[in-house]
């Protein structure tokens, strides 16, 4: 899919390590990270909040958190990302426990893209709706699931490091997921079917 | 056996790798809902505006050097950790200690009664005068009692150290005298209240338990909030501000004592060290110890986590944060590193006061284990400013930081930025158009100031992205001919958005309660429709808005008859009254579970209007539960003639269309559908005008779908 960042090899990994190095130091390699990474935090928060403006909030903390913190940032084989979705991922949990009343899920019920997004086709974006609406209505966790493999297309390995989770209990998470996300979905078809 | 959950994770593994899915997997419907999500979730293009102004203030805060003190997350409370540990075990000692006094007389009492009682011998404090890491609380062993056995009450060593043994206080005390009493230790430092006067330096004494039988407190060093008037001789002449409150070092301490007292900021070994020569003179007062420094030469402080050095900080910035330069426990000079800050805080400064200072000094042959962090936070008064900062470099007010959450802009459609392909010269979409007519319920625009620009033919993203210039065209069959859709709403920007608050009113929707806000353009609120309450989220557009309601009250219980007939009325009765989506025709009712209905609109339109949409959620007794619309406001709306679905065929043939294919081109010998009206969005310097395309879908002889996008507009409002 366009867009969708390709999982790195070791030598990307390498590559990577020593540009979050250079980061600590070199505004230049910060601003490095920043371009490689912002788009699929913005991405990750946008589904996950359903809301622009709170996604940019969220990808604006999430990246001063991470310029405040690099410092303390430890590499663990992982890719840097991973970090950056955890922060954004406690970001967004701050966030809501702030203002609970927004972007819950009741909210969400019908999903429209909080732009007028006018250039979507209607189907295309009635489609899109009905899965992000489910996908928002999923558990926290499994949402978070679905999102960064999805979305993200992180590995599950990825996944369990920002959920701090076990990679089975990830995959666990993930097959409940999607087994609600096809229940739902199926139940809300069944819905139109019989009210055509 | 393996996992289930392994299994379908390597499938999925497998299926985002690209690797084609056997025949049974792609029956699976878990896994063909994998795919869609993988599909669903794609990529979502940000503003480029805030994405280019959030890097550069990124980098410029880099360049500021706020790059945080590299302390670790979390030691602020960290710190309250320890301190409540310290407290902990004071308490325990406390108890130990009456229990041991009873404990004693009572095993001394059946001692002498009876030679076979375990023979307690007295209690053994074995304090030392070794600096041993206070990382324990005092324990008592009790062994089992049997016949012959020598019960053995141990204390072990103790030093009275103002956290009671917390691990890594920063106060390393001799070890104390068997005298010394958990209650002692609890208490060994202490802040003495002083009043607070006008006239004279405010003096916090701080008491330093040492552990003398007697165990007086000693004062050590006093806190003095710094004024105009004249502090002792000894004293570095302080400044004519008074808010620093340090805790000084003793520039003449003469390290003697043993073991060390480590400082409570204890830097890295490798920072930096700031030349002295470069530094202001310090703003603190000198310590007027009643005891010679030597015995206890530095004191905690309190280091906010947020404290923040940056090597290159300019004396220009105001300083508010303040981190003591300890030195390196190898360091040769027994003095205090204490350095001071370039400048003091300003008195108005409203940030809450971040750090006392801590002196430090250590003597040579100091053997104890390196202070960690402060433990003990001994907090300023609230006018306080620290005037002492680390060795490591300058600070930066944080208060002068742009916040993580205010670099919000303003919501514009990043997303929304037609997606084109390269411009052709003969695609007409490069002229702006003109409106010229206006109706009852659009806002005209005046002539020659309101120029609608034609949609750019850049950018990438969105639906129609992929699209290249149709060029020659072809004459495209059309199955059934729509008629023409007339004047077609060319939406403006708003350049003046309400309050959501106030919009809410204006709907009829009086807000009682602000539950959230996000910036200007979301709110959430309770509001009140008649008698009914409802928890409203409202977002703010730059040519609509999406509104968000869920009834709180409870439903009232009444007979389901007629629902369908009245749930569709109701809904528009609830829309109609409230100038909610205000032009929307009901498009269908759906089901929703226990009785109630969705009920749909559209905006009323020749054609679909993607964005407006409206769906509200009646309950059986004709209750509105919940509104859920996002709208296009066509006040603001212009209309600009078009142009009939067969002109837009014959502008095709012409080569003036784009096309988006999955494979071969069309021929004269397809088909397309009834065309659909999709508006674009045009960024311009005055904001994002939505200009209507006409859809072409159809499919090719081989199977290949394609859509063809060519504007709705006449031409003739496309000025050359």
């Amino acid at each position: 899919m366009e867009g969708k960042t390709l999982r790195p090899s070791p030598q990307q990994l390498e590559a990577e390590r020593n540009l979050v190095e250079a980061a600590r130091s070199n505004p230049v390699a910060f601003g490095a990270l920043y371009e490689r990474y912002v788009d699929a935090i913005f991405a990750y928060a946008y589904h996950k909040v359903g809301d622009r403006t709170l996604a940019e909030d969220i990808v604006s903390e999430t990246f001063h958190k991470a310029l405040e913190n690099i410092h303390g940032f430890e590499w663990r084989g992982v890719a840097f990302s991973a970090w950056l979705y955890r922060i954004a991922s406690n970001a967004i949990a701050a966030k809501y426990r702030r203002e609970p009343a927004m972007g819950d899920d009741e909210d969400l019920e019908l999903a429209i893209d909080p732009e007028p997004g006018p250039e979507v086709a209607l189907t295309t974006l009635e489609r899109r709706t009905d899965v992000l609406a489910a996908v928002r209505a999923l558990p926290d966790d499994q949402q978070q699931v679905v999102l960064l493999r999805f979305g993200q297309e992180l590995r599950n390995k990825e996944i369990a490091r920002i959920m701090e989770r076990s990679e089975g209990a990830v995959k666990a998470l993930l097959h409940r997921a999607l087994s609600g996300l096809h229940r739902r979905l199926t139940t809300g078809e069944e819905h139109a079917a019989t009210d055509a | 056996m393996p996992d289930p959950f392994d299994h379908f994770a390597d499938r999925v593994e497998r299926l985002l790798d690209g690797e084609a899915p056997s025949p049974a997997e792609a029956a699976d419907p878990l896994l063909r809902l994998a795919t869609n999500l993988h599909e669903a979730l794609g990529s979502e293009t940000m503003d480029p505006a805030f994405r280019a102004r959030l890097k550069a203030e990124l980098l410029e805060r880099y360049a500021n050097n706020v790059v945080p003190f590299p302390t670790q997350s979390g030691s602020a409370s960290r710190r309250m950790h320890r301190v409540r540990q310290g407290v902990v075990a004071a308490a325990i000692a406390c108890a130990a200690s009456v229990a041991l006094a009873f404990g004693i007389g009572d095993l001394r009492h059946h001692t002498s009664g009876s030679p076979t009682v375990a023979q307690v011998p007295a209690v053994s404090a074995t304090a030392t005068d070794t600096a041993t890491p206070p990382d324990t609380a005092t324990s008592v062993i009790l062994p089992s009692v049997t016949p012959h056995a020598v019960a053995r009450f141990t204390v072990s060593p103790r030093r009275p150290t103002p956290h009671a043994g917390t691990p890594g206080s920063n106060v390393t005390l001799p070890a104390p005298k068997p005298t010394a009493t958990a209650a002692m230790v609890a208490h060994a430092i202490k802040i003495s209240p002083v009043p607070r006067s006008t006239s004279s330096p405010v003096k916090r004494s701080i008491h330093v338990f040492q552990p003398t039988p007697s165990a007086t407190p000693i004062t050590v060093a006093n806190v003095t909030r710094a004024s105009a008037t004249p502090v002792p001789p000894t004293a570095v002449p302080a400044t004519s501000t008074p808010e620093p409150t340090v805790i000084p070092a003793s520039p003449t301490a003469v390290p003697t004592a043993t073991p060390a007292i480590p400082t409570a900021t204890r830097v890295p070994a490798t920072a930096t060290k700031p030349p002295a020569t470069a530094t202001p003179p310090p703003t603190q007062v000198p310590p007027t110890s009643t005891l010679p420094p030597t015995e206890v030469p530095a004191t905690a402080t309190n280091i906010p986590p947020t404290a923040t050095a940056a090597p290159s900080a300019t004396a220009a910035r105001p300083t508010r944060i303040a981190v003591v330069k300890a030195p390196a426990t190898d360091s040769p000079k027994p003095t205090a590193t204490v350095v001071p800050a370039t400048n003091t805080p300003k008195p108005t400064d409203t940030a809450p006061p971040t750090a006392t200072v801590a002196a430090a000094t250590e003597t040579p042959s100091a053997s104890a284990t390196p202070a960690e962090p402060s433990a003990t936070a001994i907090r300023p008064t609230p006018t306080a400013s620290a005037t002492v900062k680390t060795g490591v470099a300058a600070d930066t007010p944080v208060a002068a930081l742009p916040s993580p959450t205010t670099v919000t802009v303003a919501a514009t459609p990043a997303a929304t930025e037609l997606a084109l392909a390269q411009p052709s010269a003969t695609v007409p979409f490069s002229q702006p158009a003109v409106p010229a007519q206006s109706s009852p319920t659009a806002t005209p625009l005046a002539l020659g100031h309101d120029v609608f620009p034609a949609p750019a033919l850049t950018s990438s993203g969105g639906a129609i992205s992929g699209t290249v210039p149709f060029s020659p065209g072809v004459l495209l069959k059309m199955a059934s001919v729509p008629a023409s859709p007339g004047s077609l709403a060319v939406y403006r920007p708003s350049s003046d958005l309400p309050s959501p608050s106030d919009l809410l009113s204006s709907f009829g929707l009086p807000v009682t309660r602000v539950l959230g806000q996000a910036g200007t353009t979301k709110l959430v609120a309770l509001v009140h429709a008649g008698n009914l309450a409802y928890r409203a989220s409202l977002t703010l557009r730059n040519s609509g808005y999406g509104l968000h309601m869920n009834l709180l009250n409870p439903v009232e219980p009444r007979a389901a008859n007629t629902v369908a007939a009245t749930a569709e009325a109701s809904a528009a009765t609830f829309l109609a009254t409230h100038q909610l989506a205000v032009g929307a025709q009901l498009t269908g009712m759906q089901p929703a579970g226990n009785g109630n209905q969705f009920v749909n609109f559209t905006e009323n339109a020749p054609y679909l209007v993607s964005g407006s949409q409206a769906r509200v959620t009646m309950a059986p007794n004709g209750q509105v539960l919940a509104v859920n619309l996002s709208w296009v406001d066509t006040s603001r709306a212009a209309l600009a003639p078009s142009i009939t679905p067969t002109d837009a065929l014959a502008r095709i043939a012409s080569g003036q269309a784009a096309i988006h294919s999955t494979g071969a081109l069309p021929t004269t010998n397809d088909e397309v559908d009834a065309p659909s009206i999709l508006y674009v969005p045009v960024t311009t310097a005055g904001g994002v005008y939505y200009e209507p395309l006409y859809q072409f879908s159809g499919h090719t002889f081989g199977g290949a779908r394609f859509q063809i996008y060519v504007p709705a507009l006449d031409p003739s409002y496309l000025a050359p």
